[in-house]
């Protein structure tokens, strides 16, 4: 994982302007408190789009010796009503000389009648110190493989054989189960995954093929050819900078770019590795928009990261990949304090998650996924946690919780993270591409671990299933896909018994149950859901249970459900002789007469609660089941 | 002459004592081996049913079954016959869910199968080909594992 702010950096205001918990001087109209601030920079929310060149302003602007106050998120052509709704016209960055007290200029701003809140600009360092792992050959490819790219025989976390080579503790199926879902479909151009992260090298061989490229703009001509607000953004954009998309400066780690490369590296094309969604060799990868962040030890700051939710929005991302956050549990306590405290960051994100255009989702939208958090906490990190978000926790080889990984509330699903310590050597780690610059050997691959690694496996399954309901001629709403995707899962509460006693620092697993979210990602079962899922059969006469697995994936029956819907009109199809039970995990009919009905059921996807904004919770997830009740039922589902 | 005819009346006779006049694997003739189609099930619409049965000549069937949304599933196993009385097991060793007095009308191009588990469910099936589209398509359903539960694949 990448990032994380101190605490103090997003000291919440609990309503109350400039309010915090630290013992840092409180500003009038401040959200947070300018603990991990950028020193140069400061956000202000004006009451008019028009106010910046106000009087006010004008005279702040001479007494701080301010060097520019410009819009935080550029206009685009198109977007600009859009843009007011969500009150981006109205955030400013205030550039502020070098020598600048920080403290004395917000005071300066906040006397602005013009100035309804300041935000100080909170800099997400970067937590990442790991180091690129050399790529250790372990099988060779084999026929029966769907694609021919040698290093897949060694992506353990798309095809888990248990193979000791990767570690003495793999187990069979600790993967995503994307091997039989890539025969009918490998990826469709028209998804694109937006990389919120370091730059990905673009020029990468196994990665080239698969990257969003903006046919409107011109590369090199410093013009702004298609009037989106940013020129020369021809596979993404450097927020932080300005300039051109890197990844091999002094403290760039590669995560970018290896992310990248596990949601789309190119597929079939006999070099290196497979992406998720990389395709099948016929330029249908899904497609990779750079939005870099994070540039060598600049970047991290709130208005790289609100400009970079808005940029994806409006040039065609269905997916933000997040792989960074703030440290969990520390301060942040509720999506209200991470709402009042972040609030152009959540002002983007809200943009993004409801103006995006994702081709599959009726009601338009995006999704914005997460990594957990590499803390060891027990609460997801925000965003991850925040209750439009999904965060995703780590597993490693062996199907169980990774060291690191954080659990618990706001925990939605699980993927694979890799955890090097228990493996042979680093194949325990989730390899995927690297700019060969930041690799010691010069390699091109290499092994990574964290939740930042399980995080993209789930945006690249997200992608994958988009791109085939895409090919079905299939639509779904955000929420109906967003309760697929949660629910695609494997079990993994079954293994979490004892300890896991040869981590670095042993695990007690009970720990973990119902913590790490609704189950190990499952790309088969999401295509499933996609097509289509079969009836549950009711035997008339019988008290029937039905196992909502197919509906609510491995875990069902450690899910909470908060309760189902059925119209009286359904309930006299099938002659209900008493009102349907939940227990269990397990859906409870007495049928009385041949018939088909639905029913609606309602769970909660990461923990016993629903986020309401005043706690850390799930996401509520609602399934239509198709039920048929007749007089023959066998236990596995045959129709004789 | 008459003694070996006598014999042989009597081999026969306790061939089908044991038996019950079953037809095991391997023998030339099971009356509803073929391919067939549900038509009509009591008291179900069949909107969203699409249902094929392939009985073998070796004792073996196999089902693809779309039950409501979804693609076609393949399910496999053995069944038997006992008289008119049919049964079966699927490959993962769950028993049909009743068995079932079966019945061939139309020239032998109609197969009538009536649940004997009390329900009184009867189904029609028609004698027709499984499409070659839903052979290839259909996932078949995984025997069940001692950790996992039973997955499609293709």
């Amino acid at each position: 994982m990448l990032a994380g702010c101190s605490a103090d950096g997003l000291a919440p205001d609990s309503g109350k302007a400039g309010e915090s918990s630290s013992s840092l001087p409180v500003i009038t109209k401040a959200v947070n408190t300018m603990a991990e601030a950028d020193r140069s920079t400061l956000l202000l929310f004006l009451d008019d789009a028009e106010a910046s060149a106000s009087e006010g302003i004008c005279e702040a602007v001479k007494a701080t010796g301010a060097l520019s106050v410009r819009r935080a998120i550029p206009c685009a052509k198109g977007k600009e009503a859009q843009h007011r709704k969500y009150g981006l016209d109205r955030w400013f960055v205030v550039t502020l000389p070098e020598d600048a007290d920080l403290e004395t200029a917000a005071e300066k701003f906040a006397s602005v009648a013009e100035v309804e809140k300041i935000q100080f600009n909170t800099r997400m360092q970067k937590n990442w110190s790991g180091t690129v792992r050399a790529y250790v050959p372990t099988r060779a490819v084999s026929q029966d493989m769907v694609f021919n790219d040698p290093m897949l025989a060694d992506q353990w976390h798309y095809d888990n054989i248990g193979d000791t080579y990767v570690s003495l503790y793999s187990k069979p199926g600790a993967d995503i189960g994307v091997s039989d879902a890539w025969r009918l479909s490998g990826g469709d151009s028209r998804i694109i995954v937006a990389v919120v992260d370091e730059g990905v090298k673009y020029t990468h061989p196994d990665l080239a093929a698969n990257m969003w490229v903006n046919a409107k703009e011109i590369s090199g001509n410093s013009t702004d050819d298609d009037d989106n607000g940013y020129a020369d953004d021809i596979h993404g954009y450097n927020f932080v900078s300005g300039g051109e998309i890197t990844w091999a400066k002094e403290d760039d780690s590669g995560h970018g770019t290896h992310v990248a490369g596990t949601v789309a590296a190119v597929n079939d094309n006999g070099t290196g590795v497979c992406g998720v969604a990389g395709g099948t060799g016929k330029g249908d990868g899904v497609r990779i928009m750079s939005c870099q962040i994070y540039d060598g030890e600049e970047g991290g700051t709130v208005d790289c990261t609100a400009a970079a939710f808005t940029y994806a929005a409006d040039n065609g991302a269905s997916i933000l990949q997040c792989s960074f956050g703030y440290p969990a549990g520390v301060n942040i306590t509720s999506d209200e304090m991470y709402e009042s405290a972040a609030r152009l960051e959540v002002a983007a994100l809200e943009y993004f998650l409801d103006n995006a255009e994702c081709p599959v989702f009726e009601d338009g939208g995006g999704l914005a996924i997460f990594a957990a958090g590499n803390d060891g906490a027990s609460t997801s990190a925000y965003p991850a946690a925040y209750r439009k978000c999904i965060s995703v926790t780590s597993v490693g080889p062996d199907m169980l919780p990774t060291v690191y990984t954080n659990y618990g509330p706001g925990s939605n699903i699980a993927a694979p993270g890799g955890e090097i310590a228990i493996g042979n050597e680093s194949r325990a780690g989730v390899l995927s591409t690297i700019p060969s610059e930041v690799e010691a050997t010069g390699s091109d691959y290499g092994y990574l671990e964290g939740t930042s690694m399980a995080c993209p496996h789930v945006s690249g399954v997200a992608a994958l299933g988009l791109s085939y309901a895409l090919q079905q001629g299939l639509s779904f709403t955000k929420e109906e896909f967003t309760s697929m995707l949660l629910t695609s899962v494997d079990d993994i509460e079954y293994y979490l018994n004892g300890t896991k006693d040869y981590s670095t620092s042993p695990l007690v697993l009970s720990r973990y149950r119902k913590q790490m979210g609704t189950g190990l990602i499952d790309t088969w079962k999401l295509f499933m859901q996609i097509e289509g899922t079969p009836c549950l059969t009711a035997e008339i006469g019988e008290k029937t249970m039905l196992d909502l697995d197919l509906y609510f994936g491995g875990s069902a029956g450690n899910l909470t459900y908060t309760g189902y819907e059925m119209s009286e009109e359904d309930r006299e199809a099938l002659g209900l002789a008493e009102d349907p039970e939940l227990r269990y995990g397990k859906l409870f009919l007495v049928c009385t007469k041949p018939g088909a009905a639905k029913i609606t059921v309602k769970a909660i996807a990461g923990g016993p609660v629903e986020g309401t904004g005043q706690n850390i919770g799930g996401i509520p997830v609602s399934k239509e089941i198709s039920i048929i009740a007749r007089g023959v039922r066998s236990e596995n589902g045959g129709w004789l | 002459m008459k003694r070996l005819v006598y014999y042989t009346m009597l081999l026969i006779a306790a061939v089908c004592t044991v038996s019950g006049c079953s037809k095991n694997a391997g023998e030339e003739s099971f009356p509803v081996a073929g391919e067939w189609h549900l038509a009509s099930v009591t008291g179900l619409d069949m909107e969203d049913l699409d249902v094929y049965a392939v009985f073998g000549n070796d004792g073996r069937f196999e089902l693809y079954q779309k039950v409501g949304a979804g693609r076609h599933w393949r399910f496999d196993g053995t069944y038997s016959l006992a008289g008119t009385v049919l049964s079966g097991t699927y490959s993962d060793g769950t028993e049909w869910g009743s068995t079932y007095e079966y019945s061939l009308a139309g020239d032998g191009q109609s197969l009538t199968l009536k649940a004997l588990n009390g329900s009184e469910e009867e189904s029609l099936y028609d004698r027709q080909d499984v499409p070659d589209e839903i052979r290839s398509g259909a996932v078949t359903v995984k025997a069940a594992g001692a950790e996992k539960a039973p997955e499609p694949f293709l």
